[in-house]
């Protein structure tokens, strides 16, 4: 009888998301056949086209990764009912610090130089974060505005710094020198690009599913998420749990773009991480802020990327499509999750 | 305390208001040192093309601080300043249309995506910030669908001339004039005519404002279409004076305008802020870019000192609200 | 007749299942001034948010000068000459004061532009014509309470209003500014126009009205020509006759003092009258003591300010003769607090976190090892806790779930289950069933017992002449009565010092 409730429930929770997703994939079937002038073998590129051989599927899942890492950032945000939307500056800036890093240490061990550059990139993604919680809790600035515009002003900084000082000229990219060998990241699904840090993700998943759940401090913010003036009254230290989720989201997301550098880039190439941070959001959402259930999502995130890419290079659409149902998702899944939530939010501290 | 203030203050100030006042000073004082630290920055020639340079940003910027006062924000302007360039070039040049008729058919459509980001914060409530972020990359797709992706050029010149490359009386180049008379109908709009009061009512105590009987709501929805007409205007500046229109054209310029905005002393949280004031605060962007360009640094050092000036802006500005609450 | 008259007003509220208004009518003169009093939750806020058009009732009819209205919103009210001054004034701090005034009804010119010298003459001619002074061109931040309430009656003034309901408009106030509002009010019923003043203070009601309607409970109990009725008799009839509950009361045994408040202030941002003002109160080990007082007049401020979540402005709060004035509620809690707050729905529980998470709350440090949360530690406690107070339903389900009586249960458990000499309750039987209610006063005996030194605030009072032991009232934010609760102290007499008919210079 309960766990018959409980089914029902879990049901109702997902028919919205079902409609939403479904709904997107109409979307796309739409574009197709109106862009297309063969749908239907692009069609079958695009659903099917990531799973015919090891490189497609391979770079799919490294697809995922960062998602995966941008999704739990947002989702520990999210579970303490504070918004992070730096996301973008945040992954981007994480990528230049571990570049920065790796350069500057050209001899160093692979173990010990990696490790310093990827707790740089975490450091980096977390003050940035930080800084907006600060400003909450200081003089209750939204931090919803300031992370996103943070974020910005970053943007710019860190295209400053790949283009110019750290830009290598012998490359034809916009980007900067590579990172010694030494610090690549083992591939593991060759010939794809997929490499450790694909086990990294899923570890940090269930790292974040511990923390929220089994922990003292997940206890804590999640309390601080669902009723502030109740944690408050309850002894909770409630001010710090404005800027501890936003230095966790921070430098969950600064991890994303080091993993990146040393896993797949080898090198902070400009704009190479646009659109992580706010597919993280979208990541986290359709998860329901499930750090579990962030990894299925972001797979299923590149799987649209991965879709579009193979219906490009066999079919006749642009890779644009990809952008414009991950778009349509992102506005429906923020719409549909953030009705009620942010309208809520006249939290006092 | 601040009766004494205003005893003491000067006639520009009482014109101006205290926070104009500040920003125009700020305005001077960085136009000051560029001209000492670069002969070129102080001559005609100079100033009219910063201005012409400024004048997209400044309209688009001015329409956003009347959005952010009425408590809102539109980070969909870059994308729907896509969308009307693209379509506008698409209907002149693949479908052969009347430019005339091609930019009004392009200004509308930016109008029609201005007035679905009034209709869904209407309707869902969702935070405007959250909305059209999420518009922003909708209409962006948009913009790319429609244009296969591809940039594409026009050739059409009277139009060109009024909107782009003319110069009034052979001196004032035509982007300038828009920019000004955009300005002025801004200005009267928000600080001179019943709507505007509902504007500040609408962003500052919403509340009350619906016990007086102001649909605050429809204030707020009127704004975003205020802010899509800016942006359409610009886009058609744009396409007249560079003769191409990109569908990536406009990234970052919602960022940019709300930047403006915020040093011409715009509070974040609505309900104060002046047309003047965002005029002054583009003006100032400008400066930074135009002086740095003449002090011969590249376009990356500009966007970096671009994000500096950002974000300190954004920390000033908390600061000064809170101050006055 | 009668110049406004509401018929059969009923309005239930379904959130909460409350009355609210009771087949109530009500009528008032033309060019009369109106109290319309009764203590909190007796549906007089709720029946002028009808007539002022905030609310609709589920039944009832409005009558104005004999013409049945429909008063759909605020707006239609405006229209109809109505107009209200709410407690929490709704203006726009950066407007100038005419600015405010003629928001919404903006006078312009050529259809388009705001006549600003128009707007601020036109101001000027209602404040001239009303005989107030004040300067229209001031900005609403630099004023005084006082004087934005002036605006508030201009801005309905402006609008031509016949008939103008104030909302609990003294208690902002200091004793200066309550005779110049009252002033005012006389001059305007002079000038023709009606007025509804809504208040708890029958002093007031004695000085300021004419005639006066009581209500209780959602009803109407009477309506009375101010100059035949008394005080005292007005005090019965809000407060009503006593009902002893069924508690057994042992005589106390009455320890060392646990808590003292010493002067403490509370100065509220924006007003100029203070919350809590010199409050001297004592809390023995083994004592209970109960503080009555209608909403208003600092029982609220009184539970934040014990309770740490609130700083006081000036005074000192003792803890076993340790000083704890400034700490903050975690560290309140580190020293044992125990506190079962009035807002239990938002302040006491988490709704959507389980029964179990909402237990741990204050004591989830005693679950934990290196940073880790021992789930079935903590399941254990909460299923132990569950099964002492009898609550229904499994520890792991939202609490939101349950009954409103069983989550104060859940409250009350968690808050007794840590280990302590004091504890503060505040309202703990509002809106509950007798049982649950019954059910909270024995365990609140039965820790009376054990020695605890007990707060007990409650606007109940039946419940506090039941339990207390000293008997505190509290008015306009001052102790004005300290009794020790022996059989000759009566409803009626707390009543009085309630209402401010009654005041013992401590």
């Amino acid at each position: 009888m309960k766990r018959w409730s409980r089914w029902r429930e879990l049901l109702a929770g997902t028919a919205g998301l079902s409609v939403t997703l479904g709904l997107s994939f109409l979307i796309a079937v739409a574009l197709i056949l109106l862009l297309s002038k063969q749908p239907l073998a692009t069609i079958r590129w695009f659903f099917i086209g990531p799973f015919t051989n090891k490189y497609y599927l391979g770079n799919m899942l490294n697809t995922a990764v960062p998602l995966v890492f941008t999704g739990l950032g947002i989702a520990v945000a999210f579970k303490s009912s504070v918004f992070n939307l730096g996301g973008e500056g945040q992954v981007y800036s994480g990528a230049l610090v571990t570049t920065v890093i790796c350069l500057a240490l050209p001899a160093a061990n692979g173990y010990g130089g990696g490790l310093a550059s990827l707790a740089g990139a975490m450091a980096c993604g977390a003050v940035l974060a930080g800084l907006s919680g600060l400003l909450k809790m200081k003089w209750g600035t939204d931090e919803l505005i300031s992370t996103f515009l943070i974020s910005s002003a970053v943007g710019f900084i860190v295209n400053y710094f790949i283009t110019g000082p750290l830009d290598d000229p012998a490359n034809n990219l916009l980007a900067s020198y590579a990172i010694a060998p030494q610090y690549f990241l083992a591939g593991i699904f060759p010939p794809s690009r997929l490499n450790v840090s694909a086990g990294f993700a899923v570890l940090a998943a269930a790292a974040v599913f511990f923390l929220l759940n089994y922990t003292h401090t997940g206890y804590e913010m999640r309390m601080c998420g669902l009723n502030r003036e109740f944690s408050r009254y309850g002894g909770i230290n409630v001010s710090a749990y404005v800027v501890l989720p936003l230095v966790l989201s921070g430098a969950l997301h600064g991890l994303a773009g080091g993993l990146a550098v040393l896993g797949t880039q080898h090198m902070a190439v400009k704009d190479f991480s646009f659109g992580m941070g706010w597919n993280g959001i979208a990541v986290s959402l359709i998860a329901k802020n499930n750090p579990l259930a962030v990894v299925p999502a972001a797979v299923f995130f590149a799987w649209l990327e991965a879709g579009a890419k193979a219906a490009m290079l066999h079919s006749d659409v642009t890779f644009e499509i990809a952008a414009i149902v991950q778009s349509v998702i992102f506005y429906l899944v923020t719409a549909q999750a953030l009705y009620g939530a942010l309208r809520r939010r006249k939290v006092r501290l | 305390m601040e009766a004494n203030l205003k005893q003491k203050t000067t006639v520009l100030q009482r014109i101006l208001g205290m926070r104009d006042f500040g920003v125009l000073v700020a305005a001077l004082l960085i136009a000051a040192f560029f001209s000492i630290a670069t002969p070129v920055f102080l001559t005609g020639y100079n100033l009219f093309n910063l201005l012409r340079q400024t004048a997209q940003l400044g309209i688009i910027a001015m329409a956003m601080t009347v959005l952010i006062v009425s408590g809102e924000f539109d980070l969909s302007v870059g994308a729907i300043y896509a969308v009307t360039g693209v379509v506008t070039g698409l209907l002149a040049t693949k479908a052969g249309l009347n430019i005339w008729a091609s930019a009004l058919v392009g200004v509308v459509a930016g109008l029609g995506l201005g007035f679905l980001n009034g209709l869904l914060i209407a309707t869902t409530r969702i935070n405007s910030f959250i909305a059209t972020l999420s518009t922003m990359m909708v209409f962006r797709g948009i913009a790319l669908v429609l244009s296969q992706a591809q940039p594409f050029s026009l050739q059409l010149s009277f139009f060109m001339d009024l909107f782009g490359r003319a110069e009034l009386f052979g001196v004032v180049p035509v982007p300038i004039v828009w920019l000004l008379g955009w300005g002025v109908a801004l200005y009267l709009v928000l600080h001179r005519t019943a709507f505007g009061v509902k504007v500040f009512a609408s962003g500052d105590n919403r509340e009350a404002a619906d016990l007086a009987g102001i649909k605050t709501m429809r204030v707020k929805q009127v704004g975003f279409l205020i802010t899509a007409l800016a942006a359409g205007l610009s886009a058609i500046i744009s396409l007249s004076f560079l003769k191409t229109v990109t569908p990536t054209q406009g990234t970052g310029l919602e960022l940019e305008a709300i930047a403006a905005s915020v040093i011409g002393g715009t509070a974040m949280s609505g309900g104060v802020g002046s047309i003047l004031g965002t005029f002054l605060g583009t003006l100032i962007m400008a400066e930074v870019r135009t002086g740095l360009v003449l002090l011969g640094t590249d376009a990356y050092v500009q966007d970096a000192f671009v994000g500096l000036v950002i974000a300190l802006a954004v920390i000033i500005n908390v600061r000064l609200s809170t101050k006055k609450k | 007749m009668a110049y406004l008259r509401m018929r059969g007003i009923t309005k239930m509220y379904p959130e909460n299942n409350v009355l609210a208004n009771a087949e109530v009518d009500f009528e008032v003169r033309r060019n009369e001034i109106h109290a319309l009093v009764g203590e909190n939750g007796a549906g007089k806020s709720t029946l002028m948010k009808i007539l002022y058009g905030l609310e609709r009732p589920d039944r009832g009819g409005i009558e104005l000068e004999g013409r049945p209205v429909h008063i759909g919103s605020p707006l239609e009210a405006g229209r109809l000459g109505i107009g209200m001054v709410h407690q929490h004034f709704r203006l726009i701090p950066d407007f100038t004061i005419a600015e405010n005034v003629v928001l919404g009804v903006e006078p312009v010119r050529r259809g388009l532009f705001l006549d600003r010298e128009k707007a601020q003459a036109s101001v000027r001619a209602v404040i001239q014509e009303y005989g107030f002074s004040i300067d229209p061109s001031l900005r609403v931040r630099e004023l005084t309470v006082g004087q934005m309430q002036v605006v508030e009656i201009i801005k309905i003034l402006y609008r031509r209003a016949q008939l103008l309901i104030l909302d609990e408009p003294t208690s902002v106030l200091t004793a200066q500014q309550i005779q110049k509002l009252f002033l005012t009010l006389r001059h305007l019923r002079d000038i023709g126009k009606t007025v509804i003043i809504i208040t708890h203070k029958l002093g007031e009601v004695k000085e300021i009205s004419e005639r006066v309607t009581v209500m209780r409970a959602g009803r109407v109990v009477a309506v009375r020509d101010t100059a035949e009725v008394d005080e005292r008799e007005l005090s019965r009839l809000m407060v009503g006759k006593a009902a002893s509950l069924q508690v057994r009361r042992e005589p106390a045994a009455r320890g060392r003092a646990v808590l003292e408040l010493r002067q403490v202030c509370l100065l509220g941002r924006g007003q100029d009258h203070p919350l809590l003002d010199r409050v001297d109160l004592t809390v023995h080990a083994g004592e209970l003591v109960g503080v009555a007082g209608v909403g208003g007049n600092g029982l609220a401020e009184l539970e934040d300010v014990v309770s740490g979540l609130r700083r006081v402005s000036s005074g000192r709060i003792l803890h076993d003769g340790q000083e704890i004035t400034r700490l903050d509620a975690r560290e309140l809690r580190r020293r044992g607090l125990a506190y079962v707050p009035a807002d239990r729905l938002h302040r006491g529980s988490s709704l959507t976190s389980s029964v179990m998470e909402n237990m741990i709350i204050a004591s989830h440090h005693r679950f934990l090892r290196g940073g880790v949360l021992r789930r079935r530690q903590a399941e254990g406690f909460a299923s132990r806790l569950a099964e002492r107070f009898s609550i229904e339903g499994d520890p792991r389900v939202p609490i939101g779930t349950l009954s409103g009586g069983n989550i104060q249960k859940v409250i009350l458990a968690r808050e007794l289950a840590s280990r302590t000499d004091f504890i503060l309750f505040s309202e703990p039987t509002w809106g509950l069933d007798v049982a649950s209610s019954e059910f909270i006063y024995e365990r609140i005996m039965e820790i009376r017992g054990q020695g605890l030194a007990i707060l007990l605030l409650s606007s109940n009072l039946d419940e506090i002449l039941s339990l207390a032991d000293t008997l505190v009232v509290m008015y306009r934010g001052r102790v004005v009565a300290r009794l020790a609760n022996s059989g000759a102290v009566s409803k009626e007499l707390v009543g009085e010092y309630m209402l401010g008919l009654k005041e013992d210079r401590p």
